[in-house]
């Protein structure tokens, strides 16, 4: 038993696993139905509002998807990790590890990375489902894009869990870390608000598969994947260092 | 009407039966922070799948782990650090050494300079009433906080230090087996799968290996804890309270552990149980309100304890105690019961000359005489 067999057991055992893939696997299976049938969906149940909507295309489906698993995907992303982040949450337990692991990076890194591989898994089935669903119903999608577009989305989970790592240094509980998590996520893109830091903020790799299927770039998210890049990187030293300086 | 989409009603279908499914489970398990009726609430009420992911995480009890809160952190008292007293041991052969220990929380003093010698191969017994500072010393020698000022130094391998919480605790949803083989990995990887085994026989727990840690008593987890700290082999163990939660038989099992573990290693355990410490110590540290008031052997606290000596007599005893109450190394002379009499001296050699002339004087039947230093009697002396 290490502590990446831990973490994974940690995953399996609770649950938790089933949370993240559960909520991209949905929202990418229903993403490009809300898409396809939204006219009949609001003809329906609008009450007799007449709505005049587009005909869907494929990059609609693709937009379903990403702007409820931006929220309630993130969300998910920010509880299951903080479940695993929040090392020092249980204090007797903790003190069972940090009587033996002197090096808080040796505990910071197998949760850190079982989290995030679990959430690129998520991220990677609910992308493949929505695609497919996509080209059933709405037609096909640029493979390029969507894979590229995919490897963005995985670069700003990493950043996701690495910056709930960071904030569970500060707090201790796991609620706590949620709730302030959640917040740092709610704030991030506000300062998108401003358009000469919008292109660096990581939040923007988010949308970069919806933009890049539309004919976006790739280039138009190099600032964001650097600063992603580098950062990361960054709050795990913050995370290690934190956990390092608290006393059980 | 146009007809629902077949995809939505599926969709559909898909949420709702995954909502009935997370409230059966629901129904199934203990539950913690809110009542059941409460995050069935949130399960339903609350937009999916927020609901249910918030049960699965937070409220969830996994695995048959109990609900229990956790208690109150113990007190501590503020105290001022002019008043380190403490004893001196030879230091040559000591495995752990702490020099003015001092630690501070705030404006309150948990430890004020306290000078701990363990000497290599002993059971040391650190006593102390709740919130002395018994587990801060522990868990500064463990690594788990930081002392104020002071220095400690463990003249062993960090890894030879085997640490049990006084409250261990471990993750609900793996096996006795996988924790123990956790802590190897941990402390000695080269080790094989046998001294996991071997651990969990010692521990008493070779019935429970397969089991999961979420149904463990208190004092199952504190028999994993045990062999959790012997699957590596210490040199030096590090026990906070390790019978404090077992009942006579575990705790019987778990001091004659320690008895034979202390003659290959050296123990170090605090309690507050002062029989356990008679029967497994040969050192005892006495620490009250953060200052260390005593340090060394058993008899030797004892020996500089105010003596006292427990008499039986057939009542009335009046003429006794009158007679007692009269003579000058007789500090006290009290009767807790008829015929029971404590008597405490300031001159225990004159006691033990003079007392029987003095019963036989008074005309009192004596029925028997024993002599009452213990450490019980010590003990209140130095924290009273």
């Amino acid at each position: 038993m290490n502590l990446y067999r831990l973490e994974v057991l940690r995953m399996v055992r609770t649950h938790r696993w089933m949370m993240v893939v559960g909520v991209y696997l949905l929202f990418g299976l229903l993403g490009p139905v809300t898409a396809r049938y939204m006219g009949e969906i609001i003809r329906r149940f609008g009450g007799g509002v007449e709505v005049v909507l587009a005909d869907p295309t494929p990059v609609d489906g693709v937009l379903q998807f990403v702007s409820n698993a931006s929220q309630l995907g993130l969300l998910a992303v920010i509880v299951v990790a903080a479940g695993a982040l929040a090392v020092d949450a249980r204090p007797e337990a903790a003190a069972f590890l940090r009587a033996r692991v002197a090096e808080p990076w040796r505990l910071l890194a197998p949760r850190y990375t079982v989290v995030t591989a679990t959430t690129v898994l998520a991220l990677v089935i609910g992308t493949v489902a929505m695609w497919a669903v996509t080209a059933v119903l709405l037609g096909s999608l640029p493979p390029g894009a969507i894979v590229i577009g995919t490897v963005f989305g995985a670069v700003y989970v990493a950043f996701a869990v690495a910056m709930v790592a960071a904030v569970a240094g500060f707090t201790r509980s796991v609620i706590a870390t949620v709730f302030t998590a959640v917040g740092v996520a709610i704030l991030l893109p506000v300062f998108g608000l401003f358009p000469s830091v919008n292109r660096f903020l990581p939040s923007r790799l988010i949308n970069a598969v919806v933009e890049m299927s539309a004919g976006a770039p790739f280039s138009d998210y190099v600032p964001a994947l650097l600063v992603a890049t580098f950062v990361t990187p960054a709050l795990l030293w913050l995370a290690a260092r934190r956990l390092a300086a608290r006393e059980l | 009407m146009e007809e629902i989409p077949t995809p939505l009603i599926v969709a559909l279908a898909v949420v709702a039966g995954l909502v009935v499914a997370v409230l059966v489970d629901l129904w199934r398990h203990d539950v913690r922070h809110l009542p059941k009726w409460a995050w069935a609430l949130i399960i339903v009420l609350v937009s999916f799948p927020i609901g249910p992911i918030a049960y699965f995480v937070l409220g969830r009890v996994p695995g048959g782990e109990s609900a229990v809160r956790l208690g109150p952190h113990p007190h501590r008292f503020p105290i001022s650090v002019a008043d380190v007293t403490g004893g001196a041991l030879p230091t040559a052969d000591a495995i752990v050494e702490t020099r003015n220990l001092t630690k501070v929380y705030g404006d309150t003093v948990a430890l004020a300079g306290v000078d701990l010698v363990v000497p290599r191969g002993s059971v040391y017994g650190l006593i102390g009433p709740n919130g002395a500072g018994k587990t801060t010393v522990l868990s500064i020698l463990a690594g788990l906080r930081r002392p104020t000022s002071g220095t400690f130094t463990l003249d062993v391998e960090r890894r030879s230090v085997a640490v049990l919480a006084d409250t261990p605790q471990f993750d609900p949803w793996l096996t006795a087996r996988e924790v123990v083989d956790l802590a190897r990995y941990l402390v000695a990887p080269e080790l094989g799968a046998t001294a996991v085994d071997e651990a969990l026989v010692e521990a008493g727990l070779e019935e429970a290996t397969q089991r999961r840690v979420g149904g463990f008593s208190r004092g199952m987890l504190q028999r994993l804890g045990l062999a959790a700290c012997l699957v590596g082999d210490p040199e030096l163990l590090v026990l906070d309270e390790p019978s404090s939660a077992l009942d006579p038989a575990g705790r019987r099992q778990v001091l004659d552990l320690i008895g034979e573990l202390g003659r290959t290693r050296t123990v170090m355990l605090s309690t507050h149980i002062l029989s356990d410490v008679q029967q497994v110590c040969d050192m005892v540290g006495v620490i009250d309100r953060g200052v260390l008031r005593f340090q060394g052997r058993i008899s030797d606290l004892l020996a500089q304890t105010t003596a006292s000596y427990a008499l039986h007599v057939r009542p009335p005893a009046t003429r006794l105690l009158q007679a007692l109450g009269r003579v000058e190394w007789v500090r006290r002379a009290t009767e807790s019961a008829q015929g029971r009499i404590t008597v405490v001296v300031d001159d225990a050699e004159r006691a033990e000359t003079e007392l029987a002339s003095i019963i036989a004087a008074s005309g009192v039947a004596l029925v028997s005489l024993n002599p009452a230093t213990d450490l019980e009697s010590a003990f209140l002396e130095l924290t009273s």
